[in-house]
Order: C-alpha cells, then sequence, then structure tokens
C-alpha cells in the first residue's frame, strides 16, 4: 500500500500524464435553408431535452445612452407573442415542468428551453414562438421596466455586485463592456419601445443566430421539427459593431465605493486581460491557474491558507469577443484590507520574476489532462463547450485537441506570458467598504476616488 | 461479511395526462449496489460508462444538529480543519494529489451532514478512496493552521450573513423559530463560538463523529464495482468502529403562537421571511407539503409569482419551499418589496394565499403541473454522476434510507388535492409560525435629521 502510493507520488511529480481521450457523444451540424446553423447532440442518457439559441449580439450592442436594451429585448421575448399572452406562457412552460428564458451577455443573448423527451413538441413550439413572433407589448413593457430597475435597486445591498459594477465602469469607461448588462437605473427608465422594436429588428436573424439541441434526439428527426418551426425566419443585413479599444490603466486608479455598514471589504482589481484569438491563449491558461485558479494557486496558499485572511481569492479573465478585464478579486474584514491587497499584489509580481517550479508546472497541466474531459458529462455540459467554440470562432478541433495543447505549454511560455499580461504597476483597483475604516490605507497605494453606493 | 444486493432503479416517468398512473418503465435506470464493512461503514456504488469520471462522496452522519451552545459551527470549522493533511500525505500532498490529477475536490456542511467529494477522472478512484480513508482517521492539526482557519471562517460568516442581508434574516428565522432543538443555530454557528472552539474541542469531534460507523460511501460514475470495492477495503477495512456518537433526542416543543421578530438592518428595500414548522424528511405528509410549494411558488404561472410579482408588481420576488431534513424543519417563504410598494400587504397576501390552499382543492390542472415540475426537478438532478451521488445520499441522510428514492417518483405521482388541503391545513398554521421582518435602516444616522428620511 504504501509503496504504490510513493510510486504514485513519484508519477505525478516527474512525468506529464497522457493527455485523456475527450469522449464526446455524436454531434451533428446542419444549416437550414434560411441560413439557421442547428447542432444537434445526441446522449440518450435521460429523457431531457435542452435547446439553446444564441444571437450573437449582446450588451455590447447597447446604444450609449440606452444601456440594458439587449437585456431588456431578450427579457421581453417571453412576455407575449402574436397568439400567447404572458401568463399563457408561462402555464404552458410551467405545466410541463419545462424551463424557458432568454438573457443577455456581453457577447450575445442566449434564449433556452428545457424540457423532458416527452415535452419536446411544446417547449420547441414555445421556444420559436417566443423567437420569432414577439410582440413587444407596452403595458408588459413597463411591467418588466419596474421589475428591473427595483432588481438593480436591490443590487445595492449586495457588495459584490457593487464592486464588479464599480470595477467594470472605472476600467473601461465609455467603451460597451464598462456598463452593466441590466443597464442602470436612468438608462433603463430611458428605454422606449421603438428601441426594443429595432434592437429585435436588427439582430433577431436566422444568419445572425445558430441553436444547439442537446439530450435524447434523434438528430434527423429534430431537425425536421426545428426546420418547421423557424421556417418563416428571415435573413437581413447585421449592423456591424466598431468600437475602438479603450485605453490601458496608466499608474494605480482606486475607487472606494463607501458602504458605511459594511464590516468586510470587497476587492477587485486588474486591468484588460486577452481573447481567446490570443496565440499566447494556453500558456496564459496554465500561468493563471498557478497564479490565481483553486486551491494549490498561489494567491490561496499565501492569502487564505497562509494569512487566514479571506474565504475565497482569484484571478480570473473575462473570455469575450474582445478584451474583457483581467482581475483579481477577494474580500477580506476591514482592518485586513491592505495586508490582503499587498500580499496580493506580491504574489501576482512574483509570476513575473521566475519560472514557475516542476511541481507547479506539472501540477497545472496535469490538472486541466485530467479535468477538461470531466467537464464534458452532461448534455448541457457539451452545449456550453460547443456554444462557445462557435460563438467566438474557435477551431473545430478545439474540444479535441485542448488537452493536447495544454500539454505543449512549457515553463518559458509561462514566464513570458506573465511578463507580457500582467502589468503590476498599473492597475484599476475597485473597493466596496467603509470609507473611515479603509480610505487612510488605500491613498498610500494610489489616488483614491469616494463614491457613495447611489452616485454609480 | 459483505452484505450485498442491488436494486434495479427504475424511476417512471410521470403521467403526461391527468388520470393516468403510469407511462412507460426504464426512462431511467441506474443501478445502486449497497455494500457494507465490517466496521459499519456503508459503501453505495451508482456505475455508469458514460463519462470518463468518478465521483466519490464520503458521507459523515454529524452537522450543526450535534453541536452545543459554546461549539456551535464546529461541524463546520472542523470540515475546513479537513483539508489541513495528515501524516502520511500533508496537506500540500493532498491537494496536489487530488488537482495534480486533474480532480477537483471540496466540501459541505449542513444541519445534519457533512460531506466531502472528489471528483477525479475514473483511473484515479484508488487515489481518493486512499486520501479519504486516511484523513477519516490521521488527520493531524494543530493550534497554528486551527487560528489561521478560524479566521477564513470568520470571514466566510461575515460574507454570507453578516454583510447580506438575507443571510442575516434566514439565520435570525432560524435562530427564533426553534427554541430547543439545534436547528436554532445555522451550520455557520454564532461569532464568539467560532473565535472560542478549541484545538481539544475539534479533536474530540473528530474522533467521535468521523467513524467508519457514523458514515456511508456514495461513489458514482465510470468505475468496476469489484475495483472499488477492493480499494474501499484495502484503505477502510482495517479503521475500527468506534462507541456511536450520542444521538441528538431533543424534541422541538410544540410552537403555540406566532412569533414576530422586527429585524433592522442597512438595506434598500423591506423584505419579510417566515418559517412554518413542519414534520421530519421521512414523514409521508412532505411530498404533499413540496406540492404546495410548487402550486406557490414554483414557475411564473405559480398562484404567488403570479399574483404579486407580475399582476400587482407589489413583490421583486416571491420564493419559499419545504425545507427536508431528518429531523422537523421550516416550511419558509421568503418575499422583497419593490419600491414604493407595500411590504404588509405583500405579506397579508402571501398568508392570503396560503389560506385559500386549506380552504379550496387546487385544480386537477395545478395537481398536475405540480407533478410534471417535481418529476422533472428529479430527472434533471440525475444528470451528472455528482448530482446523482448527492441526491441518493440526501435520501440517506433525511428519510434514514437512501433505497426511498426508488419509490419517490411514484410518490410524487400519488399526492392528491385533498392531501395538498390537509397537510395545509395542519401544518401552515399561523401558531406554528415565526416572522422576520427586515425593516431597512439608515448607516450610521443615529440623530434625528435622518429619521424623517
Amino acid at each position: 500500500m504504501k509503496k504504490l502510493l510513493v510510486t504514485l507520488l513519484m508519477l505525478a511529480a516527474f512525468q506529464l500524464a497522457l493527455s485523456s481521450d475527450v469522449k464526446l457523444p455524436p454531434i451533428t451540424e446542419d444549416t437550414l435553408e434560411n441560413g439557421l446553423v442547428v447542432v444537434a447532440i445526441e446522449n440518450h442518457e435521460l429523457p431531457t431535452v435542452t435547446m439553446r439559441l444564441i444571437i450573437r449580439s449582446g450588451s455590447a450592442f447597447d446604444p450609449a445612452d440606452k444601456a440594458g436594451l439587449a437585456n431588456f429585448t431578450a427579457d421581453m421575448l417571453r412576455t407575449g407573442t402574436a397568439t400567447r399572452s404572458a401568463t399563457q406562457i408561462s402555464e404552458e412552460i410551467d405545466f410541463v415542468g419545462g424551463s424557458l428564458g432568454a438573457s443577455a451577455d456581453r457577447d450575445a443573448i442566449n434564449v433556452s428551453c428545457g424540457v423532458l423527451l416527452k415535452h419536446l413538441d411544446t417547449g420547441l413550439g414555445l421556444l420559436s414562438d417566443i423567437i420569432l413572433h414577439p410582440v413587444f407589448d407596452t403595458t408588459e413593457i413597463e411591467r418588466l421596466r419596474n421589475q428591473t430597475i427595483s432588481g438593480i435597486v436591490q443590487a445595492k445591498d449586495d457588495p459584490n455586485s457593487l464592486n464588479v459594477k464599480g470595477f467594470n465602469k472605472f476600467l473601461f469607461g465609455e467603451h460597451p463592456y464598462g456598463h452593466p448588462v441590466v443597464g442602470t437605473e436612468s438608462s433603463v427608465a430611458a428605454v422606449t419601445r421603438d428601441d426594443i422594436a429595432k434592437f429585435y429588428d436588427d439582430f433577431f436573424h436566422p444568419n445572425n443566430a445558430f441553436l444547439v439541441v442537446a439530450g435524447d434526439i434523434a438528430p434527423q428527426e429534430i431537425l425536421g421539427k426545428v426546420n418547421q418551426a423557424f421556417a418563416e425566419w428571415k435573413q437581413a443585413e447585421i449592423p456591424e459593431l466598431i468600437i475602438p479599444p479603450p485605453s490601458n490603466p496608466k499608474g494605480y486608479k482606486i475607487l472606494l465605493i463607501n458602504k458605511p455598514d459594511a464590516t468586510q471589504t470587497q476587492i477587485r482589481f486588474g486591468h484588460f486581460g486577452i481573447t481567446r484569438q490570443n496565440p499566447d491563449y494556453y500558456p496564459f491558461m496554465v500561468m493563471n491557474y498557478i497564479l490565481g485558479v483553486g486551491f494549490t494557486s498561489r494567491l490561496n496558499e499565501e492569502v487564505r491558507v497562509r494569512g487566514g485572511m479571506t474565504y475565497d481569492i482569484r484571478t480570473q479573465n473575462e473570455w469575450h469577443a474582445m478584451r474583457g478585464a483581467y482581475f483579481c478579486n477577494t474580500f477580506t474584514e476591514n482592518d485586513s484590507t491592505m495586508s490582503a491587497v499587498n500580499a496580493a499584489l506580491r504574489v501576482i509580481r512574483s509570476m513575473r520574476e521566475a519560472e514557475v517550479t516542476d511541481e507547479e508546472y506539472t501540477d497545472a497541466v496535469n490538472f486541466y489532462s485530467g479535468y477538461y474531459p470531466m467537464t464534458l458529462e452532461t448534455p448541457d455540459q457539451v452545449a456550453a463547450e460547443i456554444i462557445k467554440v462557435k460563438l467566438y470562432g474557435l477551431p473545430v478541433s478545439y474540444i479535441q485537441d485542448f488537452t493536447q495543447n495544454i500539454a505543449k505549454v512549457t515553463k518559458a511560455d509561462i514566464l513570458r506570458a506573465a511578463q507580457k499580461y500582467i502589468d503590476p504597476d498599473n492597475m484599476v483597483f475597485c473597493v466596496v467598504s467603509n470609507a473611515d475604516d479603509v480610505a487612510e490605507g488605500l491613498k498610500k497605494l494610489g489616488d483614491v476616488t469616494v463614491i457613495g453606493v447611489d452616485e454609480l | 461479511m459483505l452484505k450485498k444486493f442491488a436494486v434495479l432503479l427504475l424511476l417512471l416517468a410521470g403521467a403526461a395526462q391527468v388520470g393516468t398512473t403510469r407511462l412507460r418503465a426504464g426512462e431511467l435506470a441506474f443501478l445502486i449496489e449497497r455494500h457494507a464493512l465490517d466496521n459499519g461503514l456503508m459503501v453505495l456504488l451508482i456505475p455508469d460508462h458514460s463519462a470518463p469520471t468518478i465521483t466519490i462522496q464520503v458521507w459523515y452522519r454529524t452537522g450543526s444538529k450535534n453541536e452545543q451552545p459554546g461549539i456551535t459551527g464546529i461541524s463546520h470549522l472542523f470540515e475546513h480543519m479537513m483539508f489541513k493533511g495528515s501524516k502520511k500525505f500533508p496537506r500540500d500532498k493532498f491537494d496536489r494529489l487530488v488537482n495534480g490529477n486533474g480532480g477537483i475536490n471540496n466540501a459541505w456542511t449542513a444541519f445534519d451532514n457533512t460531506t466531502y467529494y472528489e471528483v477525479m477522472p475514473s483511473d484515479k478512484l484508488d487515489i481518493a478512496v486512499a486520501l479519504e480513508a486516511d484523513r477519516s482517521r490521521n488527520l493531524q492539526i494543530n493550534e497554528e493552521n486551527l487560528n489561521s482557519e478560524r479566521n477564513v471562517v470568520i470571514n466566510e460568516r461575515l460574507w454570507r450573513y453578516d454583510n447580506s442581508p438575507f443571510g442575516a434574516i434566514y439565520e435570525a428565522l432560524y435562530n427564533n423559530a426553534f427554541v430547543a432543538h439545534p436547528y436554532r443555530w445555522l451550520p455557520i454557528g454564532f461569532r464568539s463560538d467560532i473565535d472560542a472552539i478549541t484545538l481539544e474541542e475539534c479533536l474530540g469531534y473528530y474522533k467521535i463523529h468521523y467513524a467508519p460507523n457514523n458514515s456511508f460511501l456514495v461513489i458514482a460514475g465510470d468505475f468496476d464495482p469489484a475495483g472499488a470495492m477492493k480499494s474501499v477495503k484495502k484503505y477502510y477495512g482495517k479503521i475500527r468502529a468506534e462507541k456511536a456518537p450520542p444521538a441528538v433526542t431533543t424534541i422541538e416543543p410544540e410552537q403555540r403562537g406566532q412569533k414576530r421578530i422586527d429585524y433592522y438592518k442597512v438595506a434598500q428595500l423591506p423584505a419579510v421571511m417566515a418559517g412554518y414548522k413542519i414534520p421530519a424528511g421521512n414523514d409521508p405528509d412532505m411530498v404533499p407539503l413540496r406540492v404546495a410549494a410548487k402550486v406557490l411558488f414554483e414557475g411564473e404561472s405559480s398562484r404567488l409569482y403570479h399574483r404579486l410579482v407580475y399582476t400587482e408588481q407589489k413583490a421583486l420576488f416571491v420564493q419559499g419551499s419545504a425545507s427536508v431534513t431528518e429531523d422537523p424543519n421550516l416550511f419558509y417563504v421568503a418575499a422583497q418589496a419593490v419600491p414604493g410598494a407595500d411590504m404588509a400587504y405583500v405579506e397579508k397576501a402571501i398568508y392570503e394565499e396560503i389560506d385559500r390552499l386549506k380552504e379550496e382543492p387546487i385544480s386537477d390542472r395545478e395537481l398536475q403541473k405540480a407533478r410534471n415540475q417535481m418529476e422533472a426537478e428529479f430527472i434533471d438532478g440525475m444528470q451528472s454522476n455528482e448530482d446523482r451521488a448527492v441526491q441518493v445520499g440526501y435520501f440517506e441522510i433525511d428519510t434514514g434510507d437512501y433505497s426511498n428514492i426508488y419509490s419517490y417518483p411514484d410518490k410524487i405521482q400519488a399526492v392528491t388535492a385533498e392531501d395538498v388541503m390537509r397537510v395545509t391545513a395542519r401544518y401552515l398554521d399561523e401558531r406554528s409560525r415565526t416572522v422576520i421582518n427586515l425593516i431597512p435602516e439608515q448607516p450610521k444616522a443615529p440623530d434625528a435629521a435622518a429619521a424623517g428620511q
């Protein structure tokens, strides 16, 4: 027993595991006559079907003074069609125990429906109806507007939500990734029915969309049903989005959101990250894993395990169509705010100073080799990965080659990625806390702007 | 002596139409094999070879229910200490053997259980079993790592409860609803207890509660059952059974009148959280109570969402459910008012809709809708190996026998409108209700200037 384990330890330490094979269910892709691409993922383990229609336009397409329009339009889909009221739609989908909804993110709108196989026709009927025939009733618009604004007000109680909002506004400025997907109280108040109808007319077309169907399906049969449901959908020219890239932060800019009742500080700091198209995608992934992903990361070891200063600390790159943020996020008691920030900064700098250790390197590569295939267990997980590939224009081989590409990364690549993509001297900070407790300390780090929770 | 039996789990699809009881057999078929070691460790195996992954979960039959005032939160704090390593597998080796082999691990603590898990590539089962068996008995902890982990847990508490209005009133609900039973504190524990728990108390807790006869394993996924049992016997076989931990004998006395607490906290909007006393997880009345919760809260067509959020636009959200645990828990309701709406009206409307369930039978269609929702929820909860293992584990904890999972789909279909009337009249009674009324206050405004608003 002892010997076996020693052998295993040695293997883990000195040898890269062979890349595991990704085991995918049968996947077919077809294009309807109107140009709608349909991907079918066949998995018969459970009698369920998930359908996700992706519109390739999200909140980045919101007009400057209408932040939240994409999200508002998505939310309106369920509120009535030419033949069904909001209440009828709710009643029909609830009756079969299914889910039906639409939501926006920065790059896309995701309209999805999940049902048991025996209710597939009900689900597909509702999904296609809300996509093809929404009416944008004005009473429903006002109802949704009140609901959305109430949600924005409520989110001021959540320190993390304030932190995300403040950080994005400070980092991205006027760039459309700078505003919340849901919008602000004033921008949501300004959205009109014409705005919603125009957003819908501009972007809801089969040539700006694709559909992924996953679960207990026969691909040919589902294709026939989808074809029938979406045949009337017409192509159109899609407005292009041309946005100048935002400028990088210079020095340290600190936004302190004063929440006088806070006994814990939320901290988020960083700068711009990279997109999936970046040739250093894989070295960056491995570098970031060692720095701030998971329980064995350098940041977790230093700030949580050794320092006892937080429950959670991580670094994260936002993988979007355009460059998102690359940031570090944690929370700590007010009086340990500066110790946590300074410890995190030291650790982040260490990534640029020397190559990672053999152990760190081997563990990170082996982690992805073993873990990635496991993330493709359920049909919903496979669907999510396929959506990533299609939405972000990744090579078809992305999924199959992922672990091999990770295994090609070297220690030198990791150091190069750290030096190239981490800039510890030029960053934006957002801190949510009681200003009385933390402002003095933060001023030692750089220029501090203090605002109240209502001033965001 | 190895006890073994296997039962084919046939989870039947429910009725598509009102009135039919059964559609077709075999839509869902998972095999659950039960084994037991001489030291009392039960092992449940759920093989499924469709994806190259395995989940191993170790369920200790201990949680905050097994604590006393003075050491509340020890189950959860100790859960954190379980990651501190042993002589054979020091902390960094442990993490490297999991993450460095492509796996992930974590744990959670609840009222009745503390559960640890690894999700690993299928060929790594043996390592995961070795690690779990080792730390169930050979953990090495000291003052230094206890104190640093104590601070981690304090930060977790500040984050989940003290700096969150809903976290705060959720805790207040349990603190006030229960007077005797240990469900009156949450698994996170009281702050002063987290501060005071000693190393000796942790070690004492560990010895009693982390014995093989007080735990069970659930292993799900791509493995060979014989091979898995070989690993389990190899690593767990020599561990001795311990004297059974003291049973929790406290029975919550009957509540004979509503308790209503005004709770002041900085918040944007007023809110209410209420809880009614309901029976234990193995009580047959729990299934119709869950149906009642679906009728009231599930989906936009549910009675309370449709009335308060959609039609009247008074509430930002309204939600609730029947909490299923080993001992009697609460049927809870929570709602928050939209700006300008009268919270008292929202609260009154919730009670009106609850009372209506006691007085009029729900329609055939509403009953069938609730059954369909519960069927879909149950099947969706079987998607991944991890989900399946969690469902099976909780049937064991909540109902005292994992094999109750077999009959659950039929029990859902068997609920009648009369059952729903009967159980709501019996349990959702104002006398057994505890209400936490969140009253928003301004930060740091002790003087009169802010009072007028």
